[in-house]
């Protein structure tokens, strides 16, 4: 789709303002579209259109665009650990496939839209705005969609512009029975933006990104009000205008949006600093089928019941549609520095960071990645510039292997993000690096830790540049008490490769993981699977059942359903065995209540 | 029915070759677990002490008794050094020379499936492995060491009866030769308990070497499996439950013995000649039996059972999420029937790997004919069982291409000690009987250590007869041939013998089913809708399937017949043995049953089984243990004497 428009003049030039002011609302101030989104990002794959990694003619592997440190430059390790990795091959290309005459026609609520148009609110029921909002990014949903198939999509697509006229259609939708599911961000990866098959109503998708607005910030109290469809960067490219930030910062904060980041719990990676969503709202505005949800006062903290916050957080566009958000800000921090550190094997680095959060002394941010992906990182390393460097990454490759006898197959890296005033950060910087040198671990420099994060946000491009060579993969998460951590890594990857092994995988699986957070009692892990898919008639059927399989070895070892992913369609059938049946019986009651028609009917959670 | 079964090598034809001492000194490069955490003996006692689930218990233990924690600590320490092995090579290298000397002296050959070790090899390096032996004798561990030092396997350590401890020297050679050693009972030990499940956890969590033990738990003096128990079956599996361990591999390993060298010993056990203690000098003068021809012996090496493939969908692993896994746990109901059941699977796998001889048909006819055969006629009954036995999946060792007539003769040979042949008729009988005056009782005495030491060979077999004979039984005695009344007599039968032969529990249909399928495929029976009916030619085979099971059923018989004349009064369990041996004693020189009755085994089993099924009731626990008739035991024993 992207593809034609290009074709269009206006478009380009749409496209040539957005570039020049950076910022969506300005865009949309300037009379873009309602779909403007769409037309700089893909349909089918992730982020924006102008980013991607390719092979070019030299098989040299390279970054596209002007986005990211790592656009337009050649990575030439990339097709080495490609091709030895994933025993994938260059001339064995699959790439995607154009249908879009496969969406079916709209099953349209007649009365609704009259309705709807007399109340002034946006929609469309064009094709393309409907199959951009009917998925999120698991795999089997761009990979439908990259072979042509599209499945039930979306009826029409409607754009409050205010909490006002959220209640407007919420309470036409009531009237006329249709169905709603609210859209922030279209991150999703628990096939949350699916639309139910069972679903005989007309869908309507509810796109929150009009609502795009701060209201206002409270210096005082420092608290901002803002709307919930606002999206991460917006968000904090908006504030830091002012001198303030949210610290909120998850792995998907350029596409991903404030309601939505309520509606499923969402963490950051600062979030040791800043903490998680859940600690950083004080207040929530919600519709819902019974009206609106919200609490009195703007209180840090209540003892008032139940906290109504968590009905909300979490509910996954079940109850309704978040419209405005208060949350917490922070000036923002002097100084920032990264930081890494080498240890010799998983083990010792695990237990570091078990130390390091035992003594309450985590850096903003530090994760920890085991030697597949610390292979992986080196293989995204870019073209060294002068013959210098590269003598300098020798020396470095020889001290470590050589001199401190750290076998490269074993050590493993942690990536540290240090924020604060100077002083402190140095201070703070050299706690932990004495820490990490009791259990082995040597500092390796500043740059190799801004990689690492800037790997988080291309490793999602990179799934895009593995299924054009019959590679998929995906990552998943959970988060686990400390002392089954390590059990848990070492039973899910090997849980991994032997599925593979048993589904006919002719060749091993990438089966890696890393720690994203760490808590007083325990921490995230991130898993990252993938796999050559030649020879498999179904490939997604066989990424699901090990996916599958992995799921239940978490849940064996020890580890939780989701910490930040949310459940969705995809982790359902688990709910009840990880908040018992009471527990979900109590959620369907709050649902029954709040919602008898199933309003918003996405059957997400419950 | 018949399964391709792997091909044996006899490893003594290596050892006739070549220098016992060179290959006692050779190179040892065993396959290593590739997730192996390098640990020394001396290591692993202080990882064993400090492990936080020893921690534990050693402050639970010290709350509750009030002793100090050092104490406690001290007293664990104590456990642990009386407990621990000590691995050496070097005592390896010095079985491995006096083995090879001895082995070659005992046996024609000790056979091994190749496959099996291949299997092994490829075991040992994924994931830890328990070896599970069949314990028939004294030799099996020795014989499991030899072996796997002899293929370059890891070297096991093994648990073992804390009575051989109390063999001066030997029992240190053990030690150093992998054997830890554990007490027979320490049931309410808290202590005692923690540090030997954490000594075995993290031998198998470290790969610090492959655990052997027995899940029958002794030595069979029947050549009959077992029922296993599940104790140390836990521990090996619980690093799995909690993720400790990705998988466990357990191997059952069949080692069966052509003659066993403990034969007429366990016959005059079971026959109340007490177990004579192990000592050493009791072991040299066990020097005799070397002079002795045992045939042959064989080791197959199972397939390894995945723990993992085990426990799926059986065990929710997540019950063991919510309490730190250093805290004690006892097994949940369902963990407990997972246990029983998987016990109970591996035994079996046992028995069907057991090698059998043709000596073992030749035993069973034996016993079915006391008055003895022609050898003719045996030579052709016995072709008629073998035939028999290989249709019901039998792993008979029948060698090629020999006539029926030569096997059998061989056969007698070997176990001639046993039997008495003059003018082409066979019979068992004592051979070596002192020529002095001896009284009635002492010659039943003598001619039941021969028929209970022929019966320890026919019980080899008797897995494979099991089914389809408790069919067969459950036919003659049922009123119809309406498949409900077989099944009920089946499973009732089944019910009373479940502590005497290797019944899985929850099988019963299972069962029902083989028994019907083998017993339809060799035209015996046919199987309709809702009958079962012999058919024209199926006469001889059930009748003979029954008799196989008979002397069980009359020793069972006497025991009840014990409890309903004999005892009017309580009675305590200790008295209970020696009573019914001299009641079965009175009805063997009345003629009126047969010598198995005499067996102390039997009579255990039959003990416990009408404790099982509540026909009999025990009052008190602690030492006087006394035994009353309830109201439920005469219709329950009603049927077995109606079916006799």
């Amino acid at each position: 789709m992207s593809i034609c428009y290009h074709t269009d003049p206006m478009k380009v030039v749409y496209h040539l303002i957005y570039f020049a002011i950076g910022c969506y609302e300005t865009a949309y101030k300037l009379g873009l579209s309602l779909s403007f989104r769409q037309e700089i990002m893909k349909w089918n794959g992730w982020g924006y259109s102008d980013s991607r990694f390719l092979f070019n003619k030299k098989g040299q592997a390279e970054f596209t665009g002007k986005r990211y440190r790592l656009s337009g430059l050649i990575l030439p390790s990339l097709k080495d650990w490609f091709e030895g990795t994933f025993g994938a091959n260059l001339q064995h290309k699959s790439p995607p496939t154009v249908n879009l005459s496969a969406v079916a026609p709209p099953n349209l609520n007649e009365p609704f839209i009259e309705d709807l148009k007399a109340a002034g609110v946006a929609a469309s029921h064009d094709p393309e705005d409907r199959v951009f909002r009917a998925h999120g990014h698991c795999l089997h949903e761009i990979f439908a969609l990259r072979e042509g198939r599209i499945g039930r999509v979306p009826d029409m697509v409607v754009w409050p512009s205010c909490h006002s006229d959220v209640e407007k259609i919420v309470e036409l939708a009531c009237k006329h029975n249709v169905c709603l599911i609210p859209y922030g961000g279209g991150t999703s990866v628990s096939s949350a933006l699916e639309c139910p098959h069972e679903e005989t109503r007309s869908i309507v998708s509810l796109d929150t990104s009009q609502m795009n607005r701060i209201l206002w910030i409270d210096e005082k109290n420092l608290t901002a009000h803002v709307e919930a469809g606002i999206i991460g960067q917006d968000l904090e490219r908006q504030l830091n205008e002012h001198g303030y930030c949210t610290g909120h910062e998850p792995d998907s904060m350029e596409f991903s949006s404030l309601g939505g980041w309520v509606a499923t719990r969402a963490s950051g990676m600062k979030k040791n600093i800043y903490g998680n969503i859940e600690d950083l709202v004080v207040h929530i505005k919600m519709v819902t089928p019974r009206g609106v949800i919200e609490k009195s006062c703007l209180g840090p903290r209540m003892s008032t019941g139940p906290d109504i916050h968590h009905f909300i957080l979490g509910s996954e566009g079940t109850l309704g549609v978040v419209t405005e958000v208060t949350m917490k800000i922070r000036p923002i921090p002097e100084y920032q520095k990264y930081g890494s550190v080498v240890f010799p094997n998983f083990q010792q680095g695990v237990a570091c960071l078990r130390e390091v959060a035992r003594q309450r002394c985590a850096p903003a941010s530090i994760r920890l990645m085991d030697n597949e992906q610390f292979q992986f990182g080196h293989a995204l390393k870019p073209q060294v510039s002068s013959i210098f460097m590269s003598f300098l990454d020798g020396l470095k490759k020889f001290y470590i292997t050589k001199f401190k006898g750290f076998d490269p197959h074993h050590l493993c890296v942690a990536t540290l993000l240090f924020e604060g005033d100077r002083g402190k950060v140095l201070q703070h910087e050299k706690q932990v690096y004495d820490i990490a040198a009791k259990f082995g671990g040597l500092a390796a420099g500043e740059d190799n830790g801004q990689r690492g994060y800037m790997l988080t946000f291309v490793i999602a491009y990179l799934r895009d540049l593995g299924m054009d060579y019959y590679v998929i993969g995906e990552s998943f998460e959970t988060s686990v008490p400390w002392d089954r951590v390590l059990d848990l890594c070492r039973n899910v990857k090997e849980r991994i490769v032997r599925e593979c092994k048993e589904r006919g995988v002719q060749f091993p699986p990438l089966s890696t993981c890393r720690f994203t957070q760490t808590y007083d009692a325990g921490a995230c892990v991130y898993f990252y699977f993938a796999f050559n898919y030649r020879g498999l008639s179904d490939p997604v059927h066989v990424y699901e059942q090990v996916e599958h399989a992995a799921r239940e070895e978490i849940l064996a070892n020890g580890g939780s359903l989701s910490h930040h992913h949310g459940v969705g369609k995809l982790r359902k059938e688990w709910m009840k065995e990880s908040v018992s049946g009471v527990g979900l019986g109590m959620l369907k009651s709050v649902k029954e209540y709040v919602d008898p028609q199933n309003i918003f009917g996405n059957r997400n959670l419950l | 029915m018949l399964k391709k079964r792997d091909d044996f090598e006899d490893i003594l034809e290596e050892r006739r070759r070549s220098s016992d001492l060179r290959y006692a000194l050779r190179c040892y490069t065993p396959t290593l677990y590739r997730g192996l955490v390098p640990c020394k003996a001396s290591m692993l006692k202080s990882i064993v002490l400090q492990s936080d689930h020893l921690q534990y218990v050693i402050k639970q233990v010290s709350s509750e008794s009030g002793e100090s924690t050092e104490g406690v600590s001290e007293e664990a320490s104590l456990i642990l050094d009386e407990m621990a092995h000590c691995l050496q090579l070097s005592t390896i290298r010095f079985f491995a020379f006096t083995l090879s000397k001895a082995f070659k002296r005992l046996f024609r050959s000790v056979c091994v499936n190749e496959e099996g070790i291949q299997r092994l090899q490829q075991a040992v390096q994924e994931h830890p492995v328990v070896l599970l032996p069949s314990h028939r004798s004294y030799m099996d561990f020795l014989m499991m060491s030899y072996l796997l030092y002899t293929y370059d396997l890891p070297l096991p350590v093994i648990a073992a009866g804390m009575d051989f401890m109390s063999m001066k020297f030997v029992g240190e050679m053990l030690r150093m030769s992998g054997a830890f050693f554990i007490r027979r009972s320490f049931g309410g030990d808290k202590l005692y308990w923690a540090v030997f499940s954490e000594y075995v956890k993290t031998m198998l969590r470290n790969g610090y070497a492959p655990i052997e033990f027995f899940l029958e738990g002794t030595r069979s003096r029947t050549c009959k499996s077992l029922t296993p128990k599940t104790g140390l079956l836990n521990i090996v599996m619980e690093p799995f439950f909690k993720g400790e361990l990705f998988d466990v591999n357990l191997v059952p390993v069949s080692i069966s013995y052509e003659r066993i060298l403990e034969e007429s010993l366990y016959a005059r056990e079971l026959l109340g000649i007490p177990k004579p203690k192990e000592s050493t000098s009791g072991l040299l003068k066990a020097r005799r039996v070397l002079s002795e021809d045992y045939g042959s012996m064989y080791v197959y090496f199972g397939h390894p059972v995945s723990v993992r493939s085990l426990a799926e969908g059986k065990i929710n692993r997540s019950q063991y999420n919510l309490l730190p896994r250093y805290i004690p746990q006892k097994p949940s109901a369902d963990t407990h029937e997972f246990l029983s059941d998987a016990a109970f699977r591996l035994v079996r796998i046992q028995e069907e790997n057991m090698v059998l001889k043709p000596w073992v048909l030749i035993a069973t006819l034996l016993l079915q004919n006391p008055d003895g055969l022609d050898l003719s006629s045996l030579a052709e009954q016995t072709d008629w069982l073998r035939h028999l036995a290989l249709a019901f999946g039998a792993f008979l060792d029948w060698p090629d291409h020999e006539a029926c007539s030569e096997v059998v003769s061989c056969s007698l040979a070997l176990h001639r000690h046993l039997l008495s042949v003059s003018a082409g008729h066979v019979q068992l009988s004592v051979t070596d009987v002192p020529q002095v005056e001896t009284t009635p009782e002492e010659a039943v005495f003598h001619q039941a250590v021969v028929v209970l030491s022929c019966a320890s060979y026919r019980n080899q077999i008797l897995h494979v007869f099991l089914r389809p004979a408790l069919l067969a039984m459950a036919m003659q005695s049922a009123n119809s041939n309406r498949k409900d009344d077989v099944y009920n007599g089946f499973n009732f039968l089944r019910k009373v013998f479940s502590n005497e032969f290797i019944l899985c529990p929850g099988d019963s249909v299972q069962d029902f089913e083989e028994a019907c399928y083998l017993l339809m495929k060799r035209g015996v029976l046919q199987v309709l809708e809702h009958e079962i009916v012999m058919s024209a030619s199926g006469h001889s085979t059930l009748a003979f399937l029954s008799s196989v099971l008979d002397p069980f059923l009359q020793g069972y018989q006497v025991v009840c017949r014990y409890l309903c004349e004999e005892t009017n009064e309580n009675l305590t369990e200790k008295e209970f043995i020696p009573a019914v041996r001299s009641f079965a004693l009175k009805l063997i020189l009345a003629g009126n049953t047969c010598y198995e009755a005499l067996s102390s085994d039997l009579q255990k089993n039959a003990l416990a089984a009408f404790l099982r099924l509540k026909a009999v009731r025990k009052l008190c626990l602690f030492t006087f243990l006394f035994l009353c008739h309830t109201g439920g035991k005469i219709p329950t024993q009603k049927p077995i004497l109606a079916r006799l």
